[in-house]
């Protein structure tokens, strides 16, 4: 279940705040320290649209802490509101998250249309929902219109991946994968890219991307037969259900100087939301998709609102931060790319 | 090697040399370098089997010490 359906305290935002406060070193000092506060948006080239917290798996280490049990849910009203911010600009890249976005009944419509309009669209996708009978043909139509699937895997074992996702999950995500593989996703040359995001089961930072990448590319080749093109690293943000597991295990201090010491101003330079923009399920605005779960809103400087939307001011914006944002400037940084710093 | 197996062999030595803080330290690094607890578990029974197998060769010189005062 989730936090809001538990009640538990930390399902308010401000509660998460409140924690994310106490004590350790501001983000703004470290940032101040290289030179880059403020913090400024260089553009737009990235329209992140989180279509709602519905999910079918709960996963421990959700941000969104999305689950069954959550309602929110973009209206096509506002999907529409998206096309025609998009129609406006030549934003190159779609991003489409949730919860499960794939469970949002304009999903396929905000698809359509954003490749009708020649952008990239991303689908981040838990893997275990084109298993469901309602998404049958979920794989097909991702096909179709040469949809990125950014799926989720923290791990190439069962035991892992179990305890993070829930139990049987790693077994679906494996039938999904070969699912994908079968219609072309992950093959060289198909023009159907298959994207892995593994974050860490637990609280340590992630390994090397392009080390781990090697890892999980021999693994799930000479366990399972799977393909894929590329995986990102991301690094387990201290918001929301992990924030709850941090504190429920005695970690959180530990793992906030971790990210504390582990700042890397080149990983700041190359955060994502200087290049994203974060729609929310309402079309609130966001400078990221961790600000929008700690409803931390673009600045009052820039429209608030997809209805609103202007490229140039928002291209331009001063980036709202807070001690969260350490998850994103460790080590070789982490963002919905993966690492930020590339390594060899 | 990588930098992954480099950090199983810090694991395993920080074990023969039974440090508590070497322990602590390279069983959060190997897993930040992407090594699964059953990897971890498997070098330090590679530690283990050296150490073992250390103290029964010496048992040559327990042996070759009995023999040279026996009759």
């Amino acid at each position: 279940m989730s936090l809001l359906s538990l009640h538990h305290p930390l399902s308010a935002p401000g509660e998460q705040l409140r924690v994310l406060q106490n004590g350790h070193k501001p983000f703004a000092s470290a940032l101040a320290e290289s030179g880059l506060f403020p913090l400024t948006a260089t553009g737009i080239g990235v329209l992140q649209i989180n279509v709602g917290k519905l999910c079918n798996q709960t996963c421990k280490h959700c941000h969104v802490d999305a689950g069954p049990d959550r309602r929110e849910i973009m209206s096509r009203e506002t999907a529409e509101l998206c096309i025609a911010a998009l129609r406006q600009t030549s934003i190159p890249v779609v991003d489409i998250t949730g919860g499960a976005p794939e469970l949002n009944p304009h999903f396929r419509w905000l698809v359509e249309q954003a490749r009708a309009l020649g952008r990239h669209v991303m689908d981040r996708c838990n893997l275990s929902v084109l298993l469901l009978p309602s998404q049958a043909d979920l794989a097909e139509f991702l096909a179709e219109h040469r949809v990125e699937v950014v799926a989720s895997l923290p791990y190439y074992l069962e035991q892992q991946t179990d305890a993070q996702r829930g139990n049987g999950v790693f077994a679906k995500s494996l039938e999904a994968l070969r699912r994908l593989n079968a219609l072309g996703y992950g093959r060289p040359d198909s023009g159907l890219p298959l994207t892995l995001v593994a974050n860490p089961v637990g609280a340590f930072l992630p390994p090397p991307e392009h080390a781990l990448e090697a890892d999980f590319r021999r693994e799930m080749e000479r366990r399972y037969g799977v393909v894929f093109n590329s995986l990102h690293t991301i690094t387990n943000m201290p918001i929301s259900r992990f924030l709850e597991f941090l504190l429920r295990t005695g970690n959180y201090d530990r793992y906030m100087q971790k990210l504390i010491q582990s700042y890397n101003p080149a990983a700041a330079r190359g955060v994502m939301c200087r290049y994203t923009l974060s729609v929310g399920w309402d079309g609130s605005l966001y400078d990221c998709d961790f600000n929008q779960m700690l409803d931390l809103p673009v600045g009052q400087a820039a429209p608030g609102h997809i209805r609103d939307f202007d490229p140039e001011q928002l291209g331009q914006r001063r980036i709202v931060i807070g001690q969260h944002c350490y998850g994103c400037t460790a080590g070789a940084g982490s963002s919905c790319g993966g690492a930020t710093v590339k390594q060899g | 090697m990588s930098e992954r197996e480099k950090c199983l062999i810090a694991l395993a030595v920080a074990h023969a040399v039974q440090c508590p803080y070497c322990i602590d330290a390279y069983t959060q690094a190997c897993l930040e370098k992407g090594s699964n607890p059953e990897q971890m578990t498997e070098a330090v029974h590679v530690a283990a089997a050296i150490r073992g197998g250390a103290s029964l060769v010496h048992g040559l010189q327990m042996r070759n010490a009995a023999a040279k005062v026996s009759m």
